[in-house]
């Protein structure tokens, strides 16, 4: 007999983790074909870069509309320095999240006096300065074709689709760590704090500059792995990968899967890289039905998948409780928006 | 009474949502279900994938490569199919969105185990399916995108039946060197296909010694390109070369026509559709436009009778035609008969290798682009079929844009 | 001297249109504080009607231009309806409520993808495309007419704004809802005017500039992001500053395309407006919104 009261806050935050490892790690398995493993990294990837977004916006409350050009960024610098500068993957991998770190320092400390939807704006500009830049310095970036990248090699032997899947499935479950550890942590109180109301937080004694600082980079080098991730998987960057679709992607996942929450970007993911798959039967009427999707969702699920699933759990265990009310109020309740 | 009468409404209200909530599950699950349960395969009919861009910024390039290649597969199945399989074609809208498009061309290859994908009009998305088609083993072939480096140095599965930029932009140049233009002006939009035309050409131009005047970009959204018309002006060119879209190109026309400007004007692809010289009225007579389609030809005038009464009228553009040539070149391809083995054996994967063999061959395959005698030559290193000569026509616009007409070249001099 | 005035006619033109688009998305935020993604696919229903009502009808200019305007405040009201009183009636905080606006903009273009298809159309003129030379430069009537539109709606929102009771309770409901609600405006019918004046004022934009820059479904996401530029860079405080930030992009585009590079105006460009957004946080004349604070 569960008795809720006594369901301690740690497990809670556990089994969800071990849940997605789970399915995770057996869905090659479980998939017929190399299109749905496709599918699946791509929601992987997806999540990391939500989670990042997730991070900066659901939980310090900044609008960064611009985390597509760090997915891009990321990309570009990992693509150029294996092909022009010739480094291995190895060194590759971990410079580029540094580029895009530095990237995010340099933009972030002057754009983070700004606020909500000013910061929305500015970081805009930033995503359409590097799109701009990457479809029109065609020497560097390749144009619209792009670059194409070298597949990844152990030894001799390309890495099969099967293994990049769990290297994928190992850097989603690092960030995940990562993401709940931060929201755990005395940063992310404190991030939450800011959020809530950067005033009262700064009379509280947090240091406000630099914990945005922080969360924005830590969440544009997010962006840049999961942007590495991508290319990885494409076999190919391209100045898309910095344009308005990302974004849009970005702030559908975070609000169909829940602001604020700590797995809603990988439930948000799973039906924003999903359902254009099953939308391809209506035709032409799939834009007009995704945008209905979208607005319906909105409107009756304003807190996302995870806020339904957390609702749905209480209502469960609130019949088992039989009517003993729980000690210990929900501890991730999803807290309402910006600048009240 | 109250308290029965809201206790059944409560249960009504809790049964309701219970109702729904079963009907959420069970859809759930029979989309997972759909989702992952192998897709049950007739055995007989061929499958042709068609992924294009058909409700994006280059829709008309995608519907009309994806009529063409609908016009080549009925005609076929209306002769009773190939080796007795009927030809059909699975089509995906890639919405000009590369990760999308990629995205489908993998579903393309293992889901649907398709033959072969045939599509790839805007650039960037027909790029992205290059390492599908690679990695998957399954041919692809690629219409009208121009950029260069997509065919070279050729991947192992990608067949281009288009022409390059470079090879636009060496008709282009071929045709100003023979006849006597020394000072050109380039003007682009600042999207893709603008900024690689005018890349393509000036690198072309400066190969035959001849430098490029002026050079201006403007943006799709500007209203008023005065100040870039008025800066080529003022270079004094004595030809312009125009890479717009539909709506700009007839900006710049009109306003070179408002600025008086009286050199001879030749435009992109891009004039070939109506909007352009729709928008553009007078001020795109005279305009000339380099075209892979002779529409004085027999056979193109055939295809666009049949193509226009079954789809409405069209002008004669290279699009639908590549997506027939293509598909055309395809069905050929399968009617050999080690590719309907491997078909008949349900080897799909040797059915692509063959097929993949097959179209290396096709050294000297015959289809509507190009002059009468022009064919497209495809071989084991040579994966761009296109070739240099004899591929390129020019059309004259006439009669306040509605009309492309075959132009009398030898009028088209420096003032 | 000729070159400038080339360059300064064109910059008034093209930031005009997004001075227009400006104008309108500041309207909608004055109001009610949400930034509208849907605002351009306004201009995008105007210019696809006009299509429809002049040249697939046929109807005369004026009852086709009267058709057009009705079908943009239907939309507005589809809006106001359909994303926006349902998000506040569930306490949706703003960013919610601007992909609800980025919902309806996918609804829209996809609306308009089923009755008009996804080519770029022709889009009839009302005034005539002729050139007008006037000294070094030169134009045409259509295009002066956007100026000329510019400049009336300008007029006609402060007229509004400005001078008449009804506007009083506008900018009051804009300053503070709730105080305002105290005092005994409804604020209901203040956010109606605002989605409709704002619709009507794209819907116009778009019939004048379609004939210039095409009628295509996908117009719309562009001529939005140029207008946020337009609004953030002028400030989102009043719909006067968007419109001059309107102008100001138009100005600094021609500008930066004639004496420095065509090719990288447009990064050139948002570049500038991040470092005025660092200089000036809350855009150039933004010190209403900076008040507020």
């Amino acid at each position: 007999m569960i008795n809720p009261s006594t369901r301690s806050p740690v497990w809670q935050a556990r089994l969800p983790f071990i849940a997605f490892l789970v399915v995770a790690l057996a869905v090659p398995a479980l998939l017929t074909s190399g299109f749905q493993l496709r599918l699946v990294s791509l929601i992987c990837i997806y999540a990391i870069l939500s989670m990042g977004f997730n991070l900066l916006y659901g939980y310090a409350g900044q609008i960064a509309m611009g985390h597509q050009g760090f997915f891009a960024i990321a990309a570009y610098a990992y693509a150029l320095l294996q092909l022009k500068a010739g480094l291995p993957v190895l060194a590759a991998l971990p410079l580029s999240l540094v580029i895009c770190a530095l990237v995010a320092v340099v933009i972030g400390v002057p754009l983070l006096r700004l606020r909500t939807h000013y910061l929305a704006m500015a970081t805009l500009c930033f995503g359409l300065v590097i799109s701009g830049v990457a479809n029109r310095w065609i020497d560097v970036t390749g144009g619209t074709g792009g670059l194409l990248i070298p597949s990844i090699t152990i030894g001799n032997k390309t890495v099969d689709r099967t293994t990049l899947y769990y290297l994928i499935v190992a850097a989603t479950a690092l960030v995940l760590a990562l993401q709940n550890f931060i929201v755990s942590s005395h940063l992310g109180r404190s991030l939450q704090a800011i959020r809530d109301d950067d005033r009262a937080a700064a009379a509280l004694g947090v240091n406000v500059a630099v914990q945005k600082l922080r969360v924005f980079v830590l969440s544009a080098v997010i962006a840049g792995l999961a942007g590495i991730g991508f290319a990885v998987v494409s076999r190919q960057v391209s100045p898309s990968m910095g344009e308005f679709p990302v974004l849009v992607s970005m702030l559908t996942i975070a609000v169909v899967g829940g602001l604020g929450t700590r797995y809603g970007p990988i439930l948000g993911s799973i039906v924003v890289v999903i359902a254009p798959q099953f939308l391809t039967r209506f035709g032409d009427m799939e834009t007009l039905i995704y945008g209905l999707c979208l607005l319906l969702f909105l409107i009756f699920m304003p807190h996302g998948l995870s806020g339904m699933i957390k609702s749905l759990g209480r209502a469960l265990s609130g019949r088992l409780a039989r009517r003993t009310p729980p000690r210990l109020a929900p501890k991730h309740a999803v807290k309402k928006g910006v600048g009240r | 009474m109250n308290t029965s009468r809201s206790a059944t409404r409560f249960k009504l209200n809790s049964s309701l949502k219970s109702c729904w909530l079963k009907v959420a599950g069970l859809m759930t699950v029979a989309s997972v279900a759909a989702a992952v349960a192998p897709q049950a395969r007739a055995a007989d009919p061929i499958l042709i994938c068609s992924i294009d861009d058909r409700s994006g910024a280059a829709a008309d390039t995608g519907t009309q490569g994806y009529q063409g290649v609908m016009m080549a597969v009925d005609e076929v199945n209306a002769a009773g199919g190939i080796g007795g399989h009927q030809v059909k074609v699975v089509a995906y809208d890639g919405k000009t969105d590369p990760q999308l498009t990629a995205t489908f061309a993998s579903r393309c290859a293992e889901d649907d185990k398709g033959l072969v994908i045939i599509g790839g009009n805007p650039s960037a998305p027909a790029a992205a399916m290059i390492p599908v088609a690679t990695e998957n083993k399954i041919p692809y072939y690629m219409l009208s995108a121009g950029t260069d480096s997509l065919t070279d140095p050729p991947a192992t599965y990608n067949f281009r039946f288009g022409p390059a930029n470079r090879q636009d932009a060496a008709a282009i140049t071929d045709l100003l060197v023979k006849q006597g233009f020394k000072r050109p002006a380039i003007i682009n939009n600042s999207l893709p296909f603008g900024t690689d035309g005018a890349r393509a050409t000036t690198a072309a131009l400066n190969k035959k010694n001849i430098a490029v005047v002026a050079q201006q970009t403007y943006d799709v959204n500007a209203t008023d390109l005065s100040p870039q018309l008025t800066t080529l002006r003022d270079a004094k060119p004595d030809v312009l070369l125009v890479f717009p879209y539909a709506a700009d190109g007839a900006r710049v026309l009109r306003t070179a026509h408002q600025l008086d400007i009286k050199a001879p004007i030749i435009v992109s692809r891009s004039a070939l559709l109506d909007t352009l010289r729709k928008l553009a009225g007078t001020a795109s007579d005279g305009v000339l436009i380099p075209n892979t389609v002779d529409p004085s030809r027999p056979d193109v005038q055939k295809f666009f009778t049949a193509l226009n009464a079954r789809y409405g009228p069209h002008q004669p553009t290279l699009y639908p035609v590549i997506g027939y040539d293509a598909a055309k070149a395809a069905l050929q391809v399968i009617a050999t008969p080690v590719v309907l083995k491997a078909i008949d054996a349900g080897n799909i994967e040797d059915a692509r290798k063959a097929f993949r063999d097959g179209t290396e061959k096709l050294t000297q395959f015959k289809g509507l682009q190009g002059e009468q005698n022009a064919s497209y030559h495809f071989g084991p290193q040579q994966h761009h079929g296109s070739p240099d000569q004899n591929w390129y026509v020019f059309i004259l616009v006439a009669d306040n844009g509605t009309r492309l007409v075959k132009p009398d070249l030898s009028k088209f001099k420096p003032l | 001297m000729d070159k400038i005035s080339v360059l300064l006619l064109a910059g008034l033109t093209n930031g005009s249109v997004y001075g227009l688009i400006g104008l309108s998305l500041s309207l909608i935020y004055g109001t009610n504080r949400v930034i509208n993604f849907a605002q351009g696919d306004f201009v995008m229903v105007g210019a696809m009607s006009a299509i429809l009502f002049m040249v697939t009808y046929s109807l005369p200019t004026p009852v086709a231009l009267l058709a057009v305007i009705g079908v943009v405040l239907v939309c507005a009201l589809a809006l106001e309806f359909a994303v926006y009183r349902p998000l506040v009636r569930r306490g949706a905080p703003p960013l919610t409520i601007m992909i609800g606006t980025l919902a309806a903009a996918i609804i829209a273009s996809g609306i308009a993808l089923l009755i008009w298809g996804a080519n770029q159309l022709y889009v009839p003129n009302i005034l005539s495309l002729d050139p007008i030379t006037l000294g070094p430069l030169t134009t045409n009537l259509q295009q002066l007419s956007i100026i000329s539109a510019f400049v009336i709606f300008l007029l006609v929102t402060w007229f509004l704004l400005y001078r008449t009771s009804f506007g009083l309770c506008v900018r009051a409901t804009g300053a503070n809802p709730r105080v305002a609600q105290l005092m005994g405006i409804r604020s209901s019918r203040i956010v109606r005017f605002g989605f409709m004046f704002s619709a009507f004022v794209s819907g116009i934009s778009g019939v004048l500039i379609g004939p210039l820059l095409g009628g295509q479904v996908s117009m719309g996401v562009a001529l939005t992001v140029k207008g946020f530029m337009a609004a953030i860079l002028g400030g989102l405080g009043s719909p006067f500053a968007a419109a001059a930030g309107g102008l100001v992009i138009g100005l600094l585009e021609t500008f930066v395309a004639g004496y420095g590079s065509s090719l990288y105006a447009e990064p050139i460009i948002f570049l500038l407006i991040l470092l005025v957004l660092l200089i000036r946080p809350f855009g150039l004349l933004g010190d209403f919104e900076a008040v507020r604070r």
